[in-house]
């Protein structure tokens, strides 16, 4: 019987590969578009600035919009103040700081016009990028969608009921007060648990892409799955964003942008802390992911360059367990470190800090976010994580009111009863971001145009988030952070300083 | 000649020790000792059960980690719920021991006469299902439970601090084995339990109920296994579903096969050697990336693996085990 | 096959008889008439297995296979557990190991597609050969615990050596030239499927799978009868390492990229399930066993109403249909071991039977328990 079957199965199998080509049913089939660079239609000429919403305070458009060669994201900014406590109504400003920066970039002609207040010019940016087969995949005229993966399952699990409800809320926020702001569309948030895995990753991305029509990726946490998905993203010219994490298998990607600073860029702000704490033995752990490797190499560097030494440096396993989490703690203590800078996954922080404990040695743990500076890590990892301070994109939930109001009033009108938390902070800072960046980019709404609009804008300032440039060269668009200081006794982080910038 | 097989291999693993003892002086790795000891002790907790398991009907039982899985979600639950500890902690071994029973109940029954490689495919069953169970009604958020005794720095070896929490462990752990060595030997119970496992139809013909022995001894270890998770696992702040698998019950197993699966005290004496193995292969630079014997990821289960095997292959009852 | 104690007094051993053997007391072949109606249900299966992904989207057709290798995975573990009875307990790290080497000869060693799926089968092979050397002297439960922990070395060291297995974010693993859609890599893995079975079923046909059908009943005797039992054990070895090697290969290109964190643990037991379930020796029922396996999240979601029914089922969060396999799983093996130990092969067997040209009998059950080797140690 069995021969029977395989007789059949065989000649069949062969037969039907052969037609299996002309069966590429959707168009989104990324695998099918071998040609997805071929330099296809719409690569728009000119400028005529995108139109600033329209609700805005028109004073900007009319200000010199500075033409960059190609496009204008409406940088707008001069006559809005670019204090970044100054509470922007949403939809408004896209403030952006470096005002003089932008002159700077314009170099040559302005080929132009300049701030044509028209909502009807072809709008499509100048930039590298060039239109492919599916660019306006995941746009229509009604509706863009947003897929975000992220570890809800996994070695670092972040609660899935505050991602559900916070993934959506600005969106409905925006839709409900500013609905113009997108042109007419509104935004759709897929979300997939990546369950801290790669490969696994790889996989939901495409789902996210080829089966509900994704326009764009973003990656919420887990510096592996990031760079994977971004790898599968710039393979297929899907523009991926992400919260900065390493830099290696990153900074050749064309279409991977870093919302926040990267590991590598905070190691002088942590070593800055530490120099103004006075900390003399330093000790060093990184989880041994080879991603690791550049932030490693510029921790180690930067506290060479402040004359600090470090006492007792490892590479720690992703998901180290007890024993070699206890070894750790043991070497630590032998050489009195007095403040460990730590990357890795916030599972492993609770572990080592708590055996630290245990241990009878408490140092002030200090590391770049973006995951050990959630409020659920404070949650179970108390006390031993009560003198962990780290850095983050966004600030903590004691000062979002006065960065943003809106914040606690739409979690109030829209959250159906979920209490606000860090996690919606987050959500709501990147999803405030996209808003600008979809806004700039304008009516016509395409991968590539939205990339060139990242590349060719000033910036981006949402009030929450440092500012966030990005250049043709710079992927990495973090200027600045936020410093979160753990409290066990309320159980959350605090802030501790605000917008750190770069030096 | 029994006897002397005994001595020799009570004799060989007394060699071994010390020469370990000695190597890790020298190199430096004394405080592997004390954490071996510590992280060991866990790991001797949970060999015990399995080893009890394997003496009365010569299963190895997959899912011993998972009876404690369920002892820590039960105290999770009723300690946060406002009930006192110690009430809770008796709660929760409850909770372990009706799994266990529900478990000999609808697994090990009707498997009596089956292959005992089906009845460890079965545990792995019951285990996979637990863990399941455990993620669907939790979700796989990290929890902690709160230690029962806080004080960290009464004792002190070797410059590593001992909590009182591993004290209660490490005194648990002695105390049972003791307990359970006297049962094995010197109460009828405990020989009619092995005599079970042994001859079980010459003991249904002596009038014991050899059912019902299994039921004893599968609740009796998952006692066990609950208390393996309710004293080691607090101590480390949080725990996820399916921990005491993915943590400690492989090493568990290669503990009880170091000692000798029918031997209580080899359990005992296998969790410690893993546990001084594990530390050694992970504090040790000569494991380290740039050390002679670099090795990538984890070295401890490189190392514990390779010793594993060795001991299966030279002497496969294990160091204090007696050739069956 | 009987052998006789030595007075007469009557059998000693009983072999049994199973599907290996050709059934030889049903003759009758069946006329045109009854041919009619089989031939309609080899059609409508065809058309399921060969036509209707064409229909489907890019994702779907990427599951489907995914269920096409699972089922490879599942004949290779057949192998071992249910010709020889040694039982993995790590064949995740078998089947990685081949994942690994296909997408590193592709994308460092630039090869193609096909001198990677041959090196993967190759290193699935010899990873075999070795552990098999190694523990040939161990046996039984013992064995188990070994390949255990040679699974959590492979995912806790060998899948971490980074040159190798690209690090962190894992290694990129393209399709080959030709079968670059999600279609045309379906059928491939097909024909590859096809292979495997046709390779399995010749292979028990030759003097070394005989003998390891002899090795599985009662090493002893089989030894008595010649066979040289540690030859034997190897050779199954070395071919369920080549299955599962291959299956791993295919499984990394269907991703699109491999990384260690999935050969884990938990995915050895689901292999485990999946060949228990489906059937020990019986080669439609493994492939049935390790297709529904890799599809239940998929089917859960297209059965319609199904996926609401779960999310009814009163409990803190809901059972969704990426939970649901694992609340399934387990449950399916304990009811597999405890009462029907033939798997779906058994409950499925009338049928494949009668599909074959042999009559309807529903009574026809092959295996009456789980013959895996117990060796106490």
């Amino acid at each position: 019987m069995t021969r029977r079957l395989v007789i059949m199965l065989l000649p069949l199998a062969v037969v039907a590969a052969a037609c299996g080509q002309k069966s590429g049913v959707a168009g989104t089939d990324a695998a099918a578009s071998e040609d997805s660079g071929a330099p296809a239609a719409t690569a728009a000429p000119i400028t005529a600035a995108p139109p600033v919403a329209p609700a805005a305070s028109a004073a900007p458009a009319a200000a010199a919009t500075t033409a960059a060669p190609g496009a204008t994201a409406a940088p707008a900014a001069a006559a809005t103040t670019a204090a970044p406590g100054a509470t922007a109504a949403p939809g408004t400003t896209l403030s952006s700081t470096p005002v003089t920066g932008s002159v700077a970039e314009s170099t040559g002609a302005t080929t132009g016009t300049e701030a044509a207040p028209a909502s009807t010019a072809p709008a499509a940016p100048v930039g590298p990028y060039e239109a492919g087969d599916n660019d306006t995949a995941g746009v229509t005229d009604a509706d863009i969608v947003i897929g975000i993966h992220a570890p809800v399952t996994g070695a670092s699990p972040i609660p899935q009921t505050s991602f559900d409800t916070g993934k959506d809320i600005y969106w409905q926020f925006l839709a409900a007060n500013v609905p113009d702001q997108l042109f007419g569309r509104s935004v759709r948030v897929v979300f997939r648990d990546d369950e801290f895995n790669p490969q696994k990753a790889v996989q939901v991305c495409r789902e996210m892409v080829e089966g509900e029509g994704a326009f764009l990726l973003v990656g919420a946490g887990g510096a592996d799955q990031i760079t994977a998905c971004a790898q599968y993203a710039a393979e297929n010219d899907i523009p991926y964003l992400s919260a900065g994490v390493n830099e290696g298998g990153l900074e050749d990607l064309s279409t991977y942008f870093a919302t926040s600073l990267t590991y590598a860029e905070q190691a002088p702000l942590i070593v800055d802390q530490l120099s103004s704490a006075g900390a003399t033995e330093i000790g060093l752990v990184v989880a041994d992911t080879p991603s690791f490797d550049d932030a490693y190499e510029a921790l180690q560097a930067a506290v060479e360059e402040a004359g600090l030494t470090i006492a007792y440096e490892t590479r720690i396993n992703k998901t180290a367990g007890e024993a070699e989490q206890l070894s750790v703690v043991q070497q630590l203590k032998n050489v009195n470190a007095t403040a460990v800078v730590l990357l890795s996954s916030p599972l492993v922080f609770i572990g080592l800090s708590n055996q630290g404990v245990n241990q009878g040695f408490t140092p002030t743990w200090i590391g770049p976010g973006v995951t050990s500076g959630l409020n659920a890590v404070t949650n179970f990892g108390c006390p031993g994580v009560d003198t962990g301070t780290f850095f983050n994109p966004t600030p903590q939930m004691d000062v979002i009111d006065t960065l943003d109001p809106q914040f606690t009033a739409a979690y109030a009108e829209f959250g159906g009863g979920t209490a606000a938390d860090d996690i919606g902070v987050g959500l709501w800072s990147l999803n405030k971001l996209l808003a600008m960046m979809f806004e700039a980019t304008g009516p016509e709404l395409g991968r590539a145009a939205f990339m060139n609009t990242l590349v060719t804008s000033p910036g981006f300032d949402n009030g929450i988030y440092s500012p966030v440039v990005f250049t043709a060269d710079d992927h990495f668009g973090g200027t600045g952070a936020h410093l979160l200081d753990a409290d066990c006794a309320i159980k959350q982080y605090t802030t501790a300083e605000q917008f750190v910038e770069v030096g | 000649m029994e006897a002397l097989g005994a001595r020799r291999g009570l004799l060989i693993s007394a060699a071994v020790v010390v020469a370990l003892v000695v190597a890790l002086f020298v190199w430096n790795q004394e405080q592997a000792l004390v954490i071996g000891v510590l992280t060991g002790s866990a790991y001797g907790l949970v060999a015990l059960g399995l080893v009890l398991v394997y003496k009365s009907s010569g299963v190895f039982n997959f899912a011993q980690g998972e009876f404690g899985g369920v002892a820590l979600v039960t105290l999770y639950l009723l300690h946060g719920n406002g009930i006192p500890y110690g009430l809770a902690v008796v709660g929760a071994l409850l909770a372990a021991i009706l799994v266990g029973v529900l478990a000999e109940f609808i697994v090990v029954r009707p498997l009596f006469e089956a292959p005992r490689v089906t009845l460890l495919v079965a545990s792995a069953g019951v285990a996979l299902l637990a863990i399941a169970i455990q993620v669907w009604f939790f979700d796989s958020q990290g929890r902690s439970i709160a230690k029962a005794f806080n004080r960290t720095d009464r004792l002190t070896v070797l410059d590593v601090q001992i909590a009182d929490q591993r004290l209660w462990l490490i005194a648990t752990l002695v105390l049972l084995a003791v307990v359970l060595g006297l049962f094995f030997t010197r109460s009828d119970l405990g020989l009619a339990v092995v005599g079970a496992s042994q001859e079980p139809t010459a003991t249904e013909l002596v009038g014991i109920s050899v059912r019902r022995l299994s039921t004893f001894t599968w609740a009796l270890a998952a006692l066990l296994g609950g208390l393996a998770a309710v004293i080691a696992v607090p101590h480390n702040a949080s725990f996820t579903p399916g921990v005491m698998t993915s943590v400690y019950l492989i090493p568990a197993f290669t503990a009880a096969v170091l000692g000798g699966m029918t031997s209580l005290p080899g359990a005992i004496v296998g969790g410690v050697l893993v546990g001084i193995l594990q530390s050694v292969a992970t504090s040790a630079p000569i494991f380290q990336d740039g050390g002679a014997l670099a090795i990538p990821g984890t070295p401890g289960t490189l190392i514990v693996f390779v010793v594993l095997v060795a001991v299966l292959v030279v002497k496969p009852s294990g160091l204090l085990g007696k050739v069956a | 096959m009987t052998v006789t104690s030595a007075d007469g007094a009557g059998p000693v051993q009983e072999v049994l008889v199973d599907d290996v053997a050709p059934a030889a007391r049903d003759r009758a072949r069946p006329g045109l008439l009854g041919w009619i109606p089989r031939l309609v249900v080899w059609a409508g299966l065809a058309y399921v297995v060969l036509v209707l992904p064409l229909g489907r989207s890019a994702i779907d057709v990427q599951t489907f296979t995914r269920a096409a290798c699972y089922a490879i995975v599942a004949l290779s573990l057949n192998v071992l557990l249910g010709y020889v009875g040694q039982i993995s307990l790590g064949h995740a790290a078998f089947v990685g190991i081949g994942a690994f080497m296909s997408a590193y000869m592709m994308t460092v060693q630039g090869q193609s597609f096909w001198v990677g799926v041959l090196a993967a089968a190759g290193i699935g092979a010899a990873q075999a050969l070795v552990l098999g050397g190694v523990s040939l002297r161990i046996r039984g439960l013992y064995f188990a615990l070994v390949t255990l922990a040679y699974g959590l070395v492979a995912e806790q060291n060998i899948f971490q050596i980074a040159s190798f297995t690209g690090g962190g974010a894992g290694q990129r693993a393209p399709k080959p030239d030709w079968f670059e859609s999600e279609w045309r890599y379906y059928y491939l893995c097909l024909a590859f499927l096809a292979l495997v079975l046709f390779l399995d079923w010749r292979l028990m046909k030759t003097k070394g799978g005989r003998a390891l059908l002899a090795l599985r009943e009662n090493p002893r005797v089989a030894s008595t009868f010649g066979i040289n039992v540690r030859m034997a054990t190897l050779f199954a070895f070395v071919v369920s390492g080549t299955f599962a090697g291959l299956a791993g290969a295919l499984i990394a290109h269907n991703d699109l990229s491999v990384s260690a964190d999935v050969w884990n643990f938990n995915l050895s037991l689901v292999f485990i399930i999946m060949t228990v379930v489906g059937g020990l020796r019986s080669r439609y029922g493994l492939v049935i066993g390790g297709a529904f396996f890799a599809l239940m999240p998929y089917l859960l979601h297209q059965i319609p109403g199904l996926e609401n029914g779960l999310s009814k089922i009163p409990a803190p969060f809901d059972l969704t249909p990426e939970l649901a396999p694992l609340v399934i799983g387990p449950l399916l093996l304990l009811v597999n071991l405890i009462q029907f130990p033939g798997g779906i092969g058994q409950q499925v067997r009338p049928v494949a039977r009668w599909l074959g040209g042999h009559r309807f009998d529903p009574h026809d059950r092959g295996l009456k328990e789980v013959q895996i080797t117990d060796v106490r140690a």
